[in-house]
C-alpha cells in the first residue's frame, strides 16, 4: 500500500485517507480533478462553488487546448509587460487615448486597458513575440528566462511577492504548518536580494503609498526586521499601484536614484519577473497546494475568462475585497472562513502548510500538461464563460474586458431544455430568436467600452474600500456606482414583498364616544315616538266658570225675556245718533211708491240682530208705501228676505211682483255685484219665484240702477258692505244709500259715513241702531230686545271686570309666591 | 205666532228649530255630541240650500235655459259658459286639473279686476279725500283731530321699514317707536269696538233665540192649557 506522508506532521499515512490520522489535517487537496467524478462534500463552500463553476465549464461552448492555453494567455499578457517594461513614450500614448480613466485608475487597471486596447492585435502579437521579448525584457531579466511573464508579475498580487518574505521574517510566529514554509522563505529573500541590487538606486525616490489600515496592520505583523532586501524592490509612483500592490512600497524604500516614473512599472515587473528564479522551484502539480495553486493560477484564467461570475466566489477574501467584491457573498466567505483567516484579511493561508509558489507554476507556456495542476487544468479545461454577471467581476475581469473572445465563446449560459419548453422557436420574435446566435458572436472592444461613460468612471470610486465601513451600509461592488455606500437599491424594494399591514375591521372607541353615541341614539329613538297629549280635565276651571257665566247669562236674560220686562227705557229722540236721524229722514222724504232697492246679505246666523236692525227701516219703508226690489249677493239672502217680509212685515201684507219683486241670488260675489251694477236686467232676469222680474211692477221703468230712489244694503259682513259700496254705489251716487249693518260692521263700514263727500249717507247699526230708529218711526220691534239687550251689556260689563280683577289677584298672588320662593 | 195655528210642516219645523237651539246652547257646557249635531245639521242644511239655491238660481235659468234660447248668441255664450264651468270641474281630478286653468284664470283676473278697481275707487280715493278733508268740519274739529292722529299713529305703528341701528337698538324707544305705540292703542281700541259688536251681534242673537224659545214654550203651555 502506498502512503502519503501528512504536510503537517510529516507522518506517513495510507494512500486511501483523506485526513492524516496523527494531526487530523487533510492528505489530499481540495480540488478534484474535473475528468473524475466529484464528491464536494467534504469542501468547504468556496471550494465546492470553485469545483462547481469548473465542472460547469466543462460543459462549455469552447474548448483550449490544455497544452497550449496556458501559453497563450501568458503569450498574451507578455504585450502587456512589454509595454509596461517599453519606453515611457507608448505608456503615455495610452494615457493620451483615455485620459479621464487613466486619472482616476490604478495602473494596473489601466493596464489592463491598454490590453483591451491591443487585444484586436493579439495574432499580430503572437507573430512578433519573440521581438518583442527581446525588447522588453531587461537583460538580467533575459538571464533568468522569465522576461514573458512580466505582464503576468504585474497582474500578480503583491501577497505573492510579499508572502515570501513576511513568511521568512515573521517565521517565529507563524504557526505549525507555516513553519515548513521558512526554508522557502529563505529562497525567496535570496531571490529578492538580487533584485535589490537592480531596484536600489530607484527604491529612494518612491514616495510612501498609504496603506489601508488592514494591510498596514498586517505589514507590521508581517514585515521583518531583517527584510530590508525587500524595501528596496519596487520603485513606483505614488497612486500608480493598486493598493494591494503599493502594500508593498513601504518595504521598498530605496529608489535608484534618477529614476524616472515611467519606468516604475516596468521595473517593478521585472523584479517580478525576476522573481521565479530566485524562488525554488517545487513539483508542480502534486505537491502544491491547493489555495495556493488557486492564487497563482486564478490570473491566467482571470485574462483568459471575460467574466469572473463563477470563479470570484473562490477566491480568498482579501482577493476578493481586491476584485470588487459583493457585499453579501463576502460576508458568507467571510463566515465560513476560520477565524484565524478571517482575522488576517487578506492573507488567506489554507489548513494544510502549502510549498512556496514560484512563478514556474504559472509559466505554464513551455512545460509539460502533467506539470499544471489541478485546478489549472481545470481552468485551463474549462470551456464555458458566463457573461453579464458582474457580481464578480473584479481585476480579473478588467482583464477579461480587455482581451476579445475569440472561439467559441458564448455569453449566456443557455438551457435548451428550459427555453425548449417554454418557447417555441417560431413564436419568439426575432430579435429574441436571433440573440443567441448573435451573442455567440466575438464581443468586440466597443461593446466593454461604452458600458462606462468617461464621466461616469470620473465619478466612480476606483477602489471599494478593502474594509467597507459596515456602519455606512452596504457597499455597492459593481457597476458605475461601485464602491459607494448606502446605495439604494431597486432590487430590494421591488423584490421585497411585503405583507400587508392587517387592519382591524372591528370600530375602536372610547367610553366618551360610546356614551355620546349612546345619548344619540337615545335621542333619535325618542324622536319615533308619539308623545301623548295630556287629556284635558273633564272638570276644569276655565270650564266651570264658562258654565256658570253662560248659565247666568242664560238665566238673566231668559228671565227678562219671559216676564216681559220692558223696564229700560228706550233712548230718547233727542240722542239719536246723527246716522240713524240721516237715515231715517231720507226714507221719510221718499217719494210714494218709491223704487227702493234693498240687499238682504246677511247669513241666518245674524237674522235675529238684522231683523231688529232692519225692521224699522223696512216697516218705515213699507208705511212709505215703497216698491221694493229685493236682491242678494248671498245664497241665503232671497230665503231671509221673504222670511222677513212674510214675518217680521206681515202686517203690511206685501205681495211679490206686486209691492215687491225678490230677483234673488247674485252669484260672483264682487263681479256679480259690478255685473248688476251695470247690466242689472241681465243678471237677474228673473224674480226668486220664477217671474219675469224686469216686467213686474216695482220695476217698472227701472232700465238701471240709478233709476232706484234709494239703496239700501242689510248686512251683517263688513267686506259685503263695502263691496256694495265699492262695486255698485258709483254706479247709483246720486241715489241715497242707507246701509243697516250689524254691531260687529259698524266698526269697518262708519268711515264711510259722516264724511264730507261721503258714500253712506244713512247708516243704522245693531239693536241699537234698530232701537233708536223705532224712535223715530214708533215701531215695536226693538222693545222686545232691549231690555236683555241692556241687561247682557251689564253682564258683559260686569264679567269682563270681574275677569280682569280675578286676572289682577292671580297674578298679584303669583308674583308673592314667587317671591317666597325667592325668599325661601 | 201661535203653534196651534200653524201647519203641521211649520209646527215640524219650529220644533226642530227649537231642539237645535237647545243643542247649541249646550256648548255651554264645553264641545258635546249635541252641539255637534247641531253645527253638522247646520252645515249640511246650509250647503244643500245653497245648493239648490245655485242650481235653481243660477244653472237653470242662466246656463241651461239659454241652451235652448231662439237667440243664436244666448245659445252661443251659454256653450261657451258651459264649457267653460265644465272644465272647472277637471280640478277635482288632479291628472284633468290643468285643463281648468283656464277658466280658473278667467275668474281670479276678472274677481282681482274688479276687487282693486272697486277698492281704488271706492275706498282708497275716497277715503283720502275724507281724510284730507276732515278739518273742513270746523265743528267737528276734535273728532278731526282724533281721525288724524289715529290714522298717523296707525300706519306709523305699521312702518316696519325703521333701520334697526346698533345706537338705536341701545337707545332704547325712539320717538318713532313712541309714535307708533299710540297708533297700536288706536288699533286695540278699534279691535275692541269690533269685538264689542261681535259681542253685541251674540247677545242680540241669544235675546233672539231665547225669545223664540220662550215664544214656543209659551205658546206650547198656553195650547196645552
Amino acid at each position: 500500500m502506498a502512503e502519503i506522508r501528512c504536510p503537517m506532521c510529516s507522518k506517513p499515512n495510507p494512500d486511501d485517507l483523506e485526513i492524516c490520522q496523527y494531526c487530523q489535517a487533510r492528505l489530499k487537496p481540495l480540488v478534484v480533478d474535473p475528468s473524475a467524478p466529484q464528491d464536494n462534500s467534504d469542501l468547504p463552500d468556496w471550494l465546492r462553488s470553485l469545483g462547481e463553476d469548473f465542472s460547469d465549464e466543462d460543459e462549455g461552448t469552447f474548448e483550449l487546448d490544455g497544452e497550449q492555453e496556458p501559453q497563450d494567455w501568458l503569450e498574451r499578457l507578455e504585450p502587456e509587460a512589454e509595454q509596461a517594461s517599453e519606453a515611457p513614450e507608448s505608456s503615455d500614448e495610452d494615457e493620451r487615448q483615455q485620459p479621464d480613466i487613466a486619472a482616476d485608475e490604478p495602473d494596473w487597471l489601466q493596464d489592463f486597458r491598454t490590453l483591451e486596447g491591443e487585444a484586436e492585435q493579439d495574432e499580430f502579437l503572437e507573430e512578433e513575440e519573440a521581438a518583442n521579448q527581446e525588447q522588453a525584457v531587461p537583460d538580467w531579466m533575459k538571464a533568468s528566462g522569465l522576461a514573458p511573464d512580466d505582464a503576468e508579475d504585474d497582474l500578480t498580487p503583491d501577497w505573492l511577492g510579499r508572502f515570501g518574505e513576511s513568511q521568512e521574517a515573521d517565521a517565529q510566529n507563524l504557526p505549525d504548518w507555516l513553519g515548513s514554509l521558512s526554508t522557502d522563505a529563505e529562497q525567496e529573500t535570496q531571490a529578492f536580494d538580487e533584485a535589490e541590487n537592480v531596484f536600489q538606486d530607484e527604491d529612494d525616490d518612491t514616495p510612501e503609498v498609504e496603506l489601508p489600515d488592514w494591510l498596514a496592520a498586517e505589514e507590521q505583523s508581517l514585515e521583518p526586521p531583517a527584510s530590508e532586501p525587500f524595501e528596496s524592490v519596487a520603485p513606483l509612483a505614488t497612486g500608480e499601484l493598486p493598493d494591494w500592490l503599493s502594500s508593498l512600497s513601504p518595504m521598498e524604500t530605496e529608489e535608484p536614484p534618477g529614476s524616472e516614473p515611467d519606468e516604475d512599472d516596468q521595473d517593478f515587473s521585472d523584479w517580478l519577473a525576476e522573481e521565479p528564479d530566485v524562488l525554488p522551484v517545487e513539483e508542480p502539480e502534486p505537491d502544491l497546494p491547493d489555495w495556493l495553486s488557486e492564487i497563482g493560477g486564478q490570473p491566467p484564467a482571470a485574462a483568459e475568462e471575460p467574466d469572473q461570475a463563477e470563479v470570484e466566489p473562490d477566491l480568498p477574501s482579501w482577493l476578493d475585497s481586491e476584485a470588487v467584491p459583493e457585499p453579501e457573498p463576502e460576508d458568507a466567505e467571510e463566515a465560513e472562513m476560520p477565524d484565524w483567516l478571517s482575522t488576517l484579511e487578506g492573507f488567506s493561508v489554507p489548513d494544510e502548510p502549502q510549498p512556496p509558489l514560484t512563478l514556474d507554476d504559472v509559466q505554464m507556456g513551455d512545460q509539460e500538461s502533467r506539470a499544471v495542476p489541478g485546478w489549472l487544468r481545470e481552468m485551463e479545461d474549462s470551456t464555458e464563460v458566463e457573461f453579464g454577471d458582474d457580481a464578480g467581476a473584479g481585476w480579473g475581469d478588467e482583464e477579461a474586458e480587455s482581451e476579445p473572445v475569440v472561439g467559441k465563446v458564448s455569453p449566456f449560459v443557455r438551457d435548451d431544455d428550459f427555453e425548449t419548453d417554454l418557447f417555441d422557436a417560431s413564436e419568439l420574435p426575432d430579435w429574441i430568436s436571433d440573440e443567441p446566435e448573435e451573442t455567440a458572436e466575438p464581443v468586440d472592444d466597443e461593446l466593454a467600452a461604452a458600458d462606462l461613460p468617461s464621466w461616469v468612471q470620473a465619478m466612480r470610486p476606483v477602489e471599494p474600500d478593502s474594509q467597507p465601513d459596515r456602519s455606512q451600509g452596504p457597499m455597492e461592488t459593481a457597476g458605475p456606482l461601485s464602491g459607494l455606500h448606502s446605495v439604494l437599491s431597486a432590487e430590494l424594494e421591488i423584490a421585497q414583498i411585503k405583507k400587508p399591514p392587517a387592519y382591524s375591521s372591528k370600530l375602536r372607541f372610547s367610553e366618551a364616544q360610546q356614551f355620546r353615541a349612546e345619548l344619540l341614539e337615545n335621542l333619535l329613538s325618542t324622536e319615533g315616538q308619539t308623545k301623548p297629549i295630556p287629556r284635558p280635565a273633564i272638570v276644569s276651571t276655565q270650564s266651570v266658570l264658562r258654565g256658570i257665566v253662560g248659565v247666568i247669562l242664560v238665566a238673566l236674560l231668559g228671565l227678562l225675556i219671559a216676564t216681559g220686562s220692558q223696564v229700560v227705557p228706550l233712548p230718547q229722540i233727542t240722542t239719536i245718533p246723527r246716522e240713524v236721524s240721516r237715515a231715517s229722514g231720507l226714507v221719510q222724504n221718499l217719494p210714494a211708491e218709491a223704487r227702493v232697492l234693498v240687499a238682504f246679505d246677511y247669513e241666518p246666523g245674524m237674522s235675529g240682530e238684522m231683523q231688529v236692525a232692519a225692521a224699522s227701516v223696512v216697516n218705515h219703508l213699507m208705511l212709505k208705501a215703497a216698491r221694493l226690489t229685493v236682491v242678494s249677493s248671498s245664497p241665503t239672502g232671497p230665503a231671509l228676505a221673504e222670511h222677513f217680509i212674510h214675518t217680521i212685515q206681515a202686517r203690511h201684507d206685501y205681495q211679490s211682483g206686486r209691492q215687491y219683486i225678490n230677483l234673488g241670488y247674485i252669484p260672483g260675489g264682487i263681479t256679480g255685484l259690478l255685473s248688476f251694477a251695470q247690466i242689472p236686467e241681465r243678471v237677474t232676469p228673473r224674480s226668486f219665484d220664477g217671474q219675469d222680474a224686469w216686467a213686474s211692477e216695482p220695476l217698472s221703468g227701472i232700465n238701471t240702477l240709478a233709476d232706484f230712489d234709494m239703496l239700501v244694503v242689510i248686512t251683517d259682513n263688513p267686506n259685503t258692505g263695502r263691496a256694495w259700496i265699492e262695486q255698485v254705489h258709483p254706479a247709483m251716487e246720486t241715489v241715497p244709500f242707507i246701509t243697516v249693518i250689524s254691531a260687529q260692521a259698524e266698526p269697518l263700514i262708519r268711515p264711510y259715513y259722516g264724511l264730507q263727500n261721503a258714500q253712506v249717507d244713512g247708516m243704522v247699526s245693531g239693536v241699537l241702531g234698530g232701537a233708536f230708529y223705532e224712535q223715530a218711526t214708533q215701531s215695536n220691534q226693538a222693545r222686545l230686545y232691549w231690555d236683555a239687550f241692556n241687561l247682557g251689556l251689564v253682564l258683559a260689563v260686569a264679567a269682563i271686570l270681574i275677569g280682569g280683577v280675578m286676572q289682577i289677584i292671580t297674578l298679584i298672588l303669583a308674583r308673592r309666591a314667587e317671591q317666597r320662593g325667592e325668599a325661601a | 205666532m201661535n203653534l196651534l195655528d200653524l201647519t203641521l210642516i211649520d209646527l215640524l219645523g219650529v220644533m226642530v228649530g227649537f231642539t237645535l237651539t237647545i243643542f247649541t246652547l249646550s256648548y255651554i257646557w264645553g264641545d258635546n255630541l249635541l252641539f255637534r249635531i247641531a253645527t253638522h245639521l247646520f252645515i249640511g242644511v246650509a250647503a244643500g240650500y245653497v245648493a239648490v239655491i245655485t242650481i235653481d238660481n243660477v244653472i237653470l235659468p242662466r246656463l241651461i235655459d239659454p241652451i235652448f234660447s231662439e237667440q243664436r248668441s244666448e245659445r252661443l255664450a251659454a256653450l261657451i259658459f258651459l264649457v267653460l264651468g265644465a272644465l272647472l270641474l277637471t280640478k277635482v281630478s288632479p291628472r284633468l286639473a290643468n285643463l281648468g286653468n283656464p277658466a280658473m284664470a278667467f275668474l281670479v283676473g276678472i274677481g282681482a279686476a274688479a276687487a282693486i278697481g272697486g277698492a281704488v275707487t271706492g275706498t282708497i280715493l275716497p277715503q283720502s279725500t275724507a281724510s284730507i278733508q276732515v278739518f273742513d268740519q270746523h265743528e267737528n274739529f276734535l273728532n278731526a283731530l282724533i281721525i288724524l292722529l289715529g290714522a298717523l299713529t296707525t300706519l306709523i305703528y305699521f312702518h316696519f321699514g325703521m333701520r334697526q341701528t346698533v345706537r338705536s337698538a341701545n337707545t332704547g324707544i325712539t320717538w318713532l317707536q313712541g309714535v307708533g305705540y299710540l297708533g297700536q292703542m288706536f288699533i286695540a281700541i278699534t279691535f275692541g269696538a269690533l269685538f264689542t259688536g261681535v259681542y253685541l251681534a251674540a247677545l242680540t242673537a241669544l235675546i233672539e233665540r231665547l225669545l223664540f224659545l220662550w215664544t214656543i214654550l209659551r205658546d206650547l203651555f198656553l195650547s196645552l192649557a
